[in-house]
């Protein structure tokens, strides 16, 4: 199981290096953002919405990664031009705690209010949360909580009563 | 001696028509002597008004007026006229006129043209010198020249102003001078030819003439055309089978005037033009009959009959809406009419000869609502397709179904048996609702007011089809998402069609219509698979294809087969246009309704 993730997560990596040097021309200039992935070491994506359709892209980054720097990494927005952040304007983390294989998120109400609404919109948001914070060991399901309180739904589709798994659909395999 | 009565006529309806000119101080002159006006000639109703006095002091007659009586008594004629009365007596015959004689600032006036006519004076109107000119004369095409030459008008006795003028002699157009009337000899009407042609054309092949009236009167209907300055034998009289005119006639009216009369199956108007060739093309109005509104297959129409398809202007009314069509070269056959109706956003629904030439169709709205260019549906038969939004929802309908026209697949509406769906229920869920307005439009369109619309819509026709229809709300009220289910269940619905419209987390980012359905559910998976495909073929936005999701609040509470349809997306600006469009709205519905007739029927086998 690890080892079919390290190995879907080098291709991902050797497109994504590609994809960026296509992007910024060749050779990578000193301005352009990151990512040079060494593959030999570890590394962890972020999902952010993709410019070109309504569904998650990876943008990955070198380290193993922790909760927080995933979550800082969501709220701060994609490095990579070609991704969008999906985390409304104005969120902030209000904590977060591991329970077994569920990881609690409370966010500020912005995540609410300030959500654009939508079913795409909607997916965006909370599996970027949801998909980032999986693929960390040990985080099987998220359960996204609003003000540190239990929410139905964020935009009146997704059922958020409860902790949600990650969701391969919303991955775009077209984005990189 | 054709070309300067042509350009007399050209000219002669853009002075009459143009008000500047009236403004301007116009000039008379009785043959060659300037008429000392007390005050500027009076244009009214497009008819130039001279004073009375004129006809004593200048033109020979010996005018008595008592109280409102006219008389003009010259040695040959009299003319009797009332003040205020659109009528004359010329040796005892009854005239109409167009305007009737009137008192102004001390002075009567009476209409120029009928004077010249009645008295067979050429009237010429001299560009240059700003004024008309009134004469006895022999026929003298080159009026102006002679004007401008001096032969008798070089020292005018009065009003000095015609000196200059003189000083800037120069080559000019006969065009310059407009000789409106103008006794000759030796003109004929040679020929008069039906050319028929949608627009029943007659032209009246005419070596020459010096002007021309026309009435159009009723009882029986015909249209009569005294051509003057035309002499010679009348051509023989012509029987035409036409839907317009039945016969055209002529015969001698007196000396210099010959009278065409073309007998018509119903007054129609009718436009008089000069033929570049020479002679007069009269050609008629299209008749419009059979004005209805109405709606075919779901859309509204204005449906009419007539020869061909005219040319249509459209405006826009603020307060009350109206969308004015004015029908270009018609004349309405049937009563004008002014009616209350209810179909769509048309509250109101008037149409009425506007003006001779122009039928006004008059939609009073309680929505937009936008034409489209006249179909023919069948020989003489015309529609004027309506959609219900404003001008440019439709400009962006239009964009986007040609953006989107490339598989050449149109709506095709499936033919539906009554009763169809009989047996079934069917849970419809508008998205959002009462304090959530799901997501909102750059023009503030509330999704949860698109979803309802859409929903009541879809209803409509699944009720007519047979299906019990429960709706989760069929107002704007807030339901919970857990509670929607639930409803579906208690109803013992067989299938659940949730309605909403879409955005994407960055605004104006996607387009395009998208179905969710219950993941893992093979049925929901195939409902979707073909409400998706009915939707896009009726909306023809971009296909985002159908996702399975177990994740949806609205798919956990049932097992019914259950599938979320997202239209639109709401927060791109030409998708929004459309959303908030009745006419899409009811398409949206319409495709939605097709999908789960075929899921329904495919199913059954």
């Amino acid at each position: 199981m690890k080892k079919e993730r390290i190995l879907a997560g080098l291709l991902l990596a050797a497109l994504a290096v590609l994809a960026v040097r296509a992007a910024v021309g060749w050779p990578v200039s000193q301005e352009a953002v990151p990512v040079v992935l060494d593959v030999s070491q570890p590394f962890y994506p972020v999902y952010f919405g993709s410019r070109e359709n309504g569904l998650l892209a990876p943008e990955f980054h070198q380290g193993t990664g922790t909760v927080e720097e995933v979550l800082a990494h969501l709220l701060a927005g994609p490095s990579l031009e070609q991704l969008i952040s999906v985390i409304p304007a104005e969120t902030v983390l209000l904590g977060y705690r591991q329970s077994g294989e569920t990881l609690y998120v409370s966010f500020s109400h912005h995540l609410v209010t300030n959500h654009p609404g939508g079913s795409t919109g909607e997916i965006l948001t909370v599996y970027s949360i949801v998909n980032s914070l999986t693929d960390l060991d040990g985080i099987e399901q998220v359960q996204i909580l609003v003000e540190n309180q239990v929410i139905d739904t964020l935009a009146g589709h997704l059922n958020l009563q409860r902790a949600l798994r990650k969701d391969h659909t919303a991955l775009g395999s077209s984005v990189l | 001696m054709k070309r300067p009565a042509l350009i007399a006529f050209f000219l002669l309806s853009f002075l009459l028509f143009s008000p500047s000119l009236a403004d301007a101080s116009l000039k008379l002159f009785v043959d060659d002597v300037e008429v000392a006006l007390q005050r500027d000639l009076v244009m009214i109703n497009g008819n130039y008004m001279i004073p009375l006095w004129v006809f004593a002091e200048h033109l020979g007659a010996q005018v008595q007026v008592d109280q409102s009586h006219l008389q003009i008594v010259f040695p040959d004629q009299t003319i009797q006229m009332q003040l205020g009365a659109e009528f004359a007596l010329v040796d005892g015959k009854e005239y109409k006129l167009e305007v009737a004689p009137q008192l102004l600032d001390g002075e009567i006036i009476v209409p120029l043209r009928f004077m010249a006519d009645q008295r067979h004076l050429s009237l010429t109107y001299i560009q240059e010198l700003n004024g008309f000119r009134l004469s006895r004369k022999a026929p003298r095409f080159s009026g102006l020249g002679s004007l401008l030459s001096g032969e008798g008008l070089g020292a005018p006795t009065e009003g000095g102003e015609a000196q200059p003028v003189g000083s800037e002699r120069e080559e000019k157009e006969p065009g310059a001078s407009v000789v409106l009337y103008e006794p000759s000899t030796e003109r004929g009407l040679k020929e008069i030819a039906f050319l028929g042609g949608p627009r029943a054309t007659i032209f009246l092949d005419l070596e020459s003439y010096t002007g021309y009236q026309t009435y159009l009167l009723e009882h029986p209907a015909r249209l009569v055309i005294d051509l003057y300055g035309v002499n010679g034998d009348p051509p023989p009289a012509l029987e035409v089978d036409s839907p317009v005119v039945s016969s055209i006639r002529a015969s001698r009216f007196d000396e210099q005037t010959l009278r065409v009369v073309c007998d018509l199956q119903a007054p129609t108007g009718y436009q008089v033009l000069p033929a570049p060739e020479g002679g007069l093309t009269i050609e008629f109005n299209y008749q419009l009959t059979a004005l209805q509104l109405e709606e075919v297959e779901g859309n509204l129409v204005l449906s009419f009959a007539s020869s061909a398809a005219p040319e249509v202007h459209t405006t826009y009314l603020q307060n009350p809406l109206r969308l004015v069509l004015d029908f270009q070269d018609t004349t309405l056959m049937t009563r004008s009419f002014d009616l209350t109706v209810n179909l769509g956003p048309v509250v109101r629904f008037r149409a009425g000869q506007h003006s001779p030439s122009v039928t006004r169709v008059v939609l009073e709205l309680s929505e937009p609502l936008a034409s489209l260019p006249i179909e023919e549906r069948a020989a003489g038969s015309f529609i004027v397709p309506l959609f219900q939004g404003t001008a440019s929802d439709l400009a962006a309908y239009l964009r986007t179904q040609q953006d989107q026209r490339s598989g050449g697949e149109g709506t095709e509406l499936l033919p539906v048996q009554e009763g169809v769906l009989s047996g079934l229920v069917i849970a419809v869920d508008p998205g959002h609702g009462g304090s959530d307005p799901g997501t909102i439009g750059y023009r503030g369109t509330f999704e949860k007011d698109v979803n309802l619309a859409i929903s009541l819509y879809l209803g409509e026709l699944l009720s007519e089809a047979g299906a019990k229809v429960v709706y989760t709300r069929d107002s704007d009220v807030y339901v919970s998402i857990f509670r929607r289910p639930e409803i579906a269940l208690e109803a013992q619905a067989d299938l659940f069609v949730s309605i909403h419209v879409n955005s994407h987390i960055e605004r104006g980012r996607a387009r395009g219509t998208e179905t969710l359905y219950r993941a893992g559910d093979p049925i929901s998976e195939r409902f979707a698979r073909i409400v998706q495909d009915e939707l896009v073929k009726a909306i023809t936005l971009i296909d985002r294809r159908i996702w399975g999701r177990n994740d949806l609040a609205v798919f956990n509470g049932s097992d019914i087969p259950s599938i979320l349809v997202e239209v639109g997306f709401l927060d791109h600006p030409d998708e929004e246009v459309l959303l908030r469009a009745p006419g899409f709205q009811e398409a949206a519905a319409q495709g939605i309704f097709n999908g789960i007739v075929r899921f329904y029927l495919e199913n059954k086998r």
